[in-house]
């Protein structure tokens, strides 16, 4: 991780995010931006690698810095860093393209402990966004029923996982490898992606858009 | 459909007396002409029907409509100047268009007969002028002077009639010059009663109407035939073609009654006129069949309802619309704009649209707020006003002159109107419904933000210890969460809470190389009240930290089940046990177990704390409450 840039307006937190990120990767160099706007110049004008993004935002939604930086930098690991944001918005970020979502208000070791994870490729899911994210799958079928819907492995993964057991225990309980269980949920956020731009595609059909 | 209700069943009959009268009379006159002694109906030749040269057909038709259109006038509102002076020019018709028809029917005519016919006509034709000058100093407005000027000009035409009648040689002149004279009269009291009535929308559109229908009707064969033969000139065009024109202005009479109640009279006027039409269709189709075709009697008149079934049904709703002028009004639309009235957020937006909405679907000429509501919309002045009721914060408002003047508002407009209201008042019922819910929904965060996350925070600052602080205030955030989470108003199931509390708990332990043992029943479908909720959650949370802290456990063991209408839980460890030795230390400690005691408690539930050397096992139970199933 060479380049992180972290978007967050409350300065106390964005000091306390960037200690973090210098913990977790002494060798990176880290851009701070306190806002919407000074976060897109970043996005526009310096690689990023690792973006640590706010979804409130005073001067605009964090959701749209993840479909820039997405469209800018593909390889990039997007991380929403949130504390009181609702189900629903982490799906949005996620069905944006972010990779992965934490809570602020965790211990300092454990924030830094699922950093690291997400780089290492264990995406963090919680039980109650995964419950969001079954019912999301389940209402947009319908209207989606070309794409690929979940796997049968990806709902039971799902399923565990919105029961409260952590990566380590699905993996237990599926008789699987824990890399598996983290491929199944970064698969399902991939699809969480990809319906929403369908859906955005179909809404543009339906707007005679296209 | 038809609305009978309008005139009563004894007035229809006695309406009905005029007419029967006539028709009577004139039996009397053709009984009188054709049984005298030495009769002058002398006829050598009589033509049959099925040779008659076309001419006759179209006067034949022409006169027929402008009779049964007159009558039919006439009999629905007997007493109305306007309407009898159209009923007798029904009857004018009728005799300026049958008259010459002898002529065509049986050769040689006698010339005292001829002569009797040619006069007959003459009346029919003066008659038909006379009537439509009346009818025009009268209607729609009666002109100023009318009470002096209608029975000096009607007199004096009348006069000039019979005395031109008395030459028989120029007798045939002189009709086209009476009609030529007359129609001049009809133009000016054209233009005099359109002037005349500028200010007054409604009246105006009359006018034009009415004055369009008589010069458009009768103005061809004026100018045709009555002109030319005035000044010296042979008819431009053959006189019975002429006639076809007459039908233009009887048609326009018809439209006119639909769309601008000519004369009073409503739709139902013309509904009445079709089902009339129905039962004479019926008969001449059957005769046809039966005559012509020579099918037996039951199959004619079956397939004759069948025709009339599939051609004439369609054919009559096709023309009532395509007259009417009434589009149908788009219910999906409508129903769009009603409710985007009823939801707009303010009441000065919702009174502001629901002005508009009803301005959009009637275009009235002028709208006017009504200090009096009603409780429904109605129909007043003749149908050029129509009053709706107060409705979402707009007053009660009076609409005046539909479609910008060109239409009066009629009974289905009433109807219109009423549904819409019906409409609009469930959709405010609904909107204030979903205001309470939304102001009870805000009640109940506040609620639960004062008691949980207030009290906590409270707490936070009232403890000493930085650690303690962190956490409570973790906890606070997390509580905040959930507040947003369920947002919706539904309560946060049990399975739900304890997943959540699973995967937390699971996550903190990670780091103490503790292996958790969590068991939860399935809770499906329990929910308990926020408050119990909470309670469970924070107990739950309280121990796992104490064991995390003091314990050096190597196991935890949660265990959340149902007995019976009670949730039981208890937290155990397998560490050493607290040893309450340090004062300071067994103070704070006891805090801790008080505060999980008294939450426990305050839901009449039960607590128990044990510790020995081999580890710490806190339990309880609470009741889960009936309403809470």
């Amino acid at each position: 991780m060479k380049h992180v840039l972290i978007v967050e307006d409350v300065k106390e937190t964005r000091e306390w995010l960037s200690d973090c990120i210098c913990e977790a990767f002494p060798q990176s160099d880290t851009y701070k931006a306190s806002d919407f706007r000074s976060g897109l110049y970043a996005i526009r004008h310096s690689g990023v690698d690792l973006a640590i993004l706010d979804l409130g935002l005073p001067d605009g939604n964090g959701v749209d810095l993840i479909t820039e930086l997405k469209a800018k930098s593909p390889k990039a690991m997007i991380v929403v860093a949130t504390v009181m944001g609702d189900d629903q918005s982490i799906i949005s970020a996620l069905s944006a393209g972010a990779q992965g979502y934490l809570l602020k208000d965790s211990p300092r070791e454990l924030f830094i402990a699922q950093l690291q994870q997400h780089i290492l490729g264990i995406p963090a899911l919680s039980p109650s966004v995964a419950r969001r994210i079954v019912e999301h799958f389940r209402q947009t079928a319908p209207e989606l029923e070309k794409l690929d819907g979940l796997t049968a492995r990806e709902s039971e993964v799902l399923a565990l996982i919105g029961k409260g057991f952590r990566n380590k225990e699905v993996a237990e309980k599926l008789d699987v490898s824990l890399p598996t269980v983290a491929s199944h949920i970064k698969a399902i956020y991939a699809k969480l992606n990809v319906r929403n731009r369908a859906e955005a595609a179909i809404l543009a059909q339906k707007l005679g858009l296209t | 459909m038809i609305k009978l209700g309008t005139i009563p069943r004894v007035s229809l009959y006695s309406k009905l007396l005029l007419p029967i009268l006539f028709v009577g009379w004139l039996g009397l006159v053709i009984i009188y002409y054709g049984v005298r002694p030495e009769p002058i109906w002398v006829a050598f030749e009589f033509q049959k029907i099925t040779t008659l040269p076309s001419p006759v057909w179209v006067m034949i038709i022409t006169g027929l409509t402008g009779f049964l259109l007159g009558s039919w006038v006439w009999i629905l509102n007997p007493k109305n100047l306007s309407t009898i002076l159209f009923g007798l020019s029904g009857i004018a018709t009728l005799a300026f268009t049958f008259s010459p028809l002898s002529f065509f029917f049986s050769t040689p005519l006698s010339p005292e007969l001829g002569v009797q016919f040619s006069r007959l006509n003459m009346y029919g034709a003066s008659l038909f002028g006379i009537v439509m000058c009346a009818l025009l100093l009268i209607y729609p407005a009666r002109l100023p002077y009318s009470h002096f000027s209608l029975p000096v000009l009607c007199g004096s035409l009348i006069i000039f009639t019979i005395w031109a009648s008395s030459d028989i040689q120029k007798i045939d002149y002189f009709v086209q010059l009476i009609t030529f004279i007359e129609m001049v009269f009809i133009i000016l009291l054209s233009v005099w009663q359109i002037l005349a009535n500028r200010g007054e929308a409604d009246k105006y559109v009359v006018a034009i109407w009415l004055s369009v229908c008589v010069i458009i009707g009768s103005g061809p064969f004026i100018a045709l035939v009555a002109m030319p033969v005035t000044f010296g000139y042979p008819p431009f065009i053959p006189p019975h073609y002429a006639f076809v024109f007459f039908n233009l202005l009887y048609i326009g009479f018809a439209i006119g009654l639909l769309r601008l109640r000519l004369f009073d009279l409503g739709s139902w006027a013309f509904q009445l006129f079709f089902h009339a039409g129905l039962v004479i269709l019926f008969i001449v189709v059957d005769l046809t069949l039966m005559s012509a075709l020579a099918i037996q009697k039951g199959v004619a008149s079956t397939l004759t309802m069948l025709a009339l079934a599939v051609i004439y049904l369609p054919v009559r709703a096709w023309l009532s619309t395509l007259l009417g002028g009434q589009k149908r009004i788009d219910e999906v639309e409508l129903f769009q704009s009603v409710v985007d009235t009823g939801l707009k957020s303010s009441g000065h937006e919702r009174a502001i649209s629901w002005i508009n909405l009803l301005r959009d679907t009637f275009k009235p000429l002028q709208m006017s707020e009504n200090k009096e509501s009603g409780k429904i919309a109605k129909l007043s002045s003749d149908g050029q006003r129509l009053s709706i009721p107060a409705a979402l914060d707009a007053p009660a408002i009076t609409l005046q002159h539909k479609h910008k003047g060109r239409a009066l508002f009629t009974a289905q407009d009433q109807k219109l109107a009423e549904h819409i209201m019906t409409l609009i008042n469930q959709v405010d019922e609904s909107r204030r419904a979903y205001d309470r819910g939304v102001s009870e929904e805000r009640v109940r965060i506040g609620q639960d933000i004062h008691d949980n996350i207030g009290a906590q925070l409270l707490q936070a600052l009232h403890s000493e210890r930085p650690t303690r602080k962190d956490e409570m205030i973790r906890e606070s955030l997390s509580d905040l969460r959930d507040v947003i989470n369920n947002s919706s108003g539904l309560k946060i199931p049990l399975s739900e809470m304890l997943a959540d509390l699973r995967a937390e708990t699971a996550e903190r332990v990670s780091d103490h190389n503790i292996e958790l043992n969590w068991s939860a029943s399935d809770f499906n479908r329990v929910e308990l009240s926020s408050q119990k909720l909470h309670a469970l959650r924070s107990v739950i949370r309280e121990a796992v930290s104490n064991v995390l802290k003091h314990a050096q456990a190597s196991h935890l063991n949660v265990h959340i089940s149902r007995k019976g209408s009670e949730i039981e839980f208890s937290v155990q460890d397998d560490g050493q046990g607290v040893s309450f030795s340090n004062n300071q230390k067994k103070a704070h400690e006891g805090q801790g177990l008080k505060n999980m005691r008294s939450r426990i408690e305050v839901l009449r539930g039960r607590f128990h704390f044990a510790s020995t050397d081999e580890g710490t096992r806190l339990s309880g139970c609470f009741d889960i409450g009936a309403d809470d199933i």
